[in-house]
């Protein structure tokens, strides 16, 4: 099998699970070394997305981050550098989504929300324009909640709007640097991974499942796999001439 | 005579100079009576003075946006002074201008607290005081919402922050038979008196470049937008939410 992404060095924020995780395992089982963070990297989530890394043949670490803070994202990069000798690309995937109506949300909760999605993406990606090989890639995590309203996304959909006018801006800066790094976003609809149910619990889980195949023009839901082919391709050289663009993978709903 | 906006009540913040002062004066003259908002009180009285002149009504009240304490006595005060609230304009903002390299996070934190912050502010501490006049929100963001240029990387996410917010909080304005419209107006490229800031050498660069890229072949003034904010705030806007109205002279396109 041709491996679009074999050798590149590549670190993958929020890795631990869900959309994340699904980006590691892919980008590993095409021949990338992958670096998979997030706060539990060493905990169960961690150890379990590297196992299964590791028993398909595939080269990963873990490595604890908390990608709102400088000093974790110096760590990280180094010793990145120290395991796999280079940087092709990194995924700034992290993020959370808190839902409430408008006369709950809090400012607390818009500045975590901005924090995390946001700031955590503006850190990765300077620190990436830095230290990134020729031909690196930078891949942030948006969302359609950054095209679409929707109640309860008064904090959750501006993160993600503020990720897809980050990238542009960042792709236009990163485009007069000689070293011809691509900053791309994917916006992923609804992905359906255990953590919606952990989250929501399993009935508002279910009847969100339900009312996004009935929207969505392919009718099914996403699964992590359909971010992480994606992912695949805009870390590989094939997706060279891309640069600047924000993917929308949501089986159509937001036609 | 009577105006488009005649005796509602508005509240425009960062009125103290430029789009916000030409909004306050626009709503003015259309009959509204304008608590004019920001944190300088001599650009205030300015804005004050000039509607007063022009024979409207208007009130200078310091505020600063990004501090949620300053919020209810500002909704307060438009009820005292006015008697209620229909029109809130988040309009306050400014831009940090820099390559990433040379931008902070605290630089970040600026742009997202006073340019995104503000408006969930004002929408969260106004939508109470408005829904008794199924009264409208309007939200200044800007082209850089939806479009890249050098050096806005952390501008432009805070004014695509506001857009992505307008089109939740329009939703959840509609719910329980709310009746609150809540739009965003995208200037592009606004001669006002930001531009100061550049230089006059950087500014007319600028002006030269952006006239050359825009399809009407100007640059806008705070006028223009005022314009499309008095409509939006006018019942004939009366179908209109969660839109975003660009006022670019096509330069977004």
């Amino acid at each position: 099998m041709t491996s679009r992404v074999a050798g590149k060095s590549i670190i993958v924020t929020g890795s631990t699970w869900g959309i994340g995780r699904g980006c590691a395992l892919a980008l590993a089982g095409e021949g990338a070394r992958v670096v998979i963070t997030g706060p539990d990297a060493e905990d169960e989530p961690g150890r379990s997305a590297l196992a299964e890394i590791r028993s398909a043949g595939g080269e990963a670490i873990a490595l604890i981050q908390d990608v709102r803070e400088e000093a974790s994202w110096r760590h990280v990069l180094e010793r990145t550098q120290e395991a796999f000798g280079r940087i092709d690309a990194v995924i700034n995937n992290a993020g959370r989504a808190i839902l409430k109506p408008i006369e709950e949300m809090t400012l607390d909760d818009v500045r975590f929300e901005l924090t995390l999605n946001l700031e955590g993406c503006f850190l990765g990606t300077r620190f990436a324009l830095e230290r990134l090989n020729a031909g690196g890639v930078v891949l942030n995590m948006s969302s359609v909640a950054a095209l679409r309203g929707s109640v309860g996304s008064t904090a959750y959909g501006p993160s993600k709007a503020a990720i897809l006018a980050f990238t542009r801006a960042a792709a236009q800066e990163a485009i007069r640097d000689a070293r011809g790094i691509r900053v791309n976003a994917i916006l992923p609809g609804l992905i359906w991974g255990p953590t919606v149910v952990m989250k929501l619990g399993a009935e508002k889980a279910n009847a969100m499942r339900e009312q996004a195949i009935a929207r969505s023009p392919l009718k099914c839901v996403g699964d992590p796999a359909d971010i992480a082919h994606l992912a695949v391709f805009l870390c590989s050289d094939a997706a060279r001439g891309i640069n600047g663009a924000t993917l929308v993978v949501d089986g159509g709903a937001t036609i | 005579m009577t105006g488009r906006l005649q005796r509602k009540v508005a509240i425009v913040t960062g009125a103290t100079s430029g789009i916000g002062r030409g909004i306050a004066r626009a709503m003015a003259s259309e009959g509204a009576r304008v608590l004019v908002t920001g944190r300088t009180a001599e650009g205030g009285e300015t804005t004050c003075r000039m509607i007063r002149e022009a024979g409207g009504e208007a009130t200078y009240w310091r505020q600063d946006v990004t501090a949620e304490t300053d919020w209810s006595p500002t909704v307060a005060q438009a009820r005292r002074v006015y008697g209620g609230l229909d029109i809130l304009v988040n309009n306050a903002g400014f831009a940090v201008m820099k390559p990433i390299e040379s931008l902070s996070l605290e630089d970040v934190r600026f742009e997202l607290a006073i340019n995104f912050e503000s408006c969930f502010l004002g929408t969260k501490h106004g939508l109470a005081a408005l829904s008794d006049s199924g009264g409208v929100i309007l939200n200044t963001a800007s082209v850089a919402s939806i479009k890249g240029g050098l050096m806005s990387t952390a501008y432009a996410p805070s004014k695509a922050a506001m857009l992505a917010f307008t089109r939740a909080a329009a939703l959840e304005a509609r719910r329980d038979g709310g009746r609150v419209r809540v739009n965003a107006i995208l200037p592009g490229f606004i001669w006002g008196s930001q531009v100061a800031r550049f230089g006059e050498e950087r500014a007319n660069a600028l002006r030269t470049a952006t006239i050359a890229r825009t399809p009407l072949g100007r640059v806008g003034e705070p006028t223009d937008v005022a314009s499309m904010a008095v409509y939006l705030a006018s019942d004939a806007a009366k179908a209109i939410t969660g839109a975003a109205l660009f006022v670019d002279g096509g330069i977004g396109l």
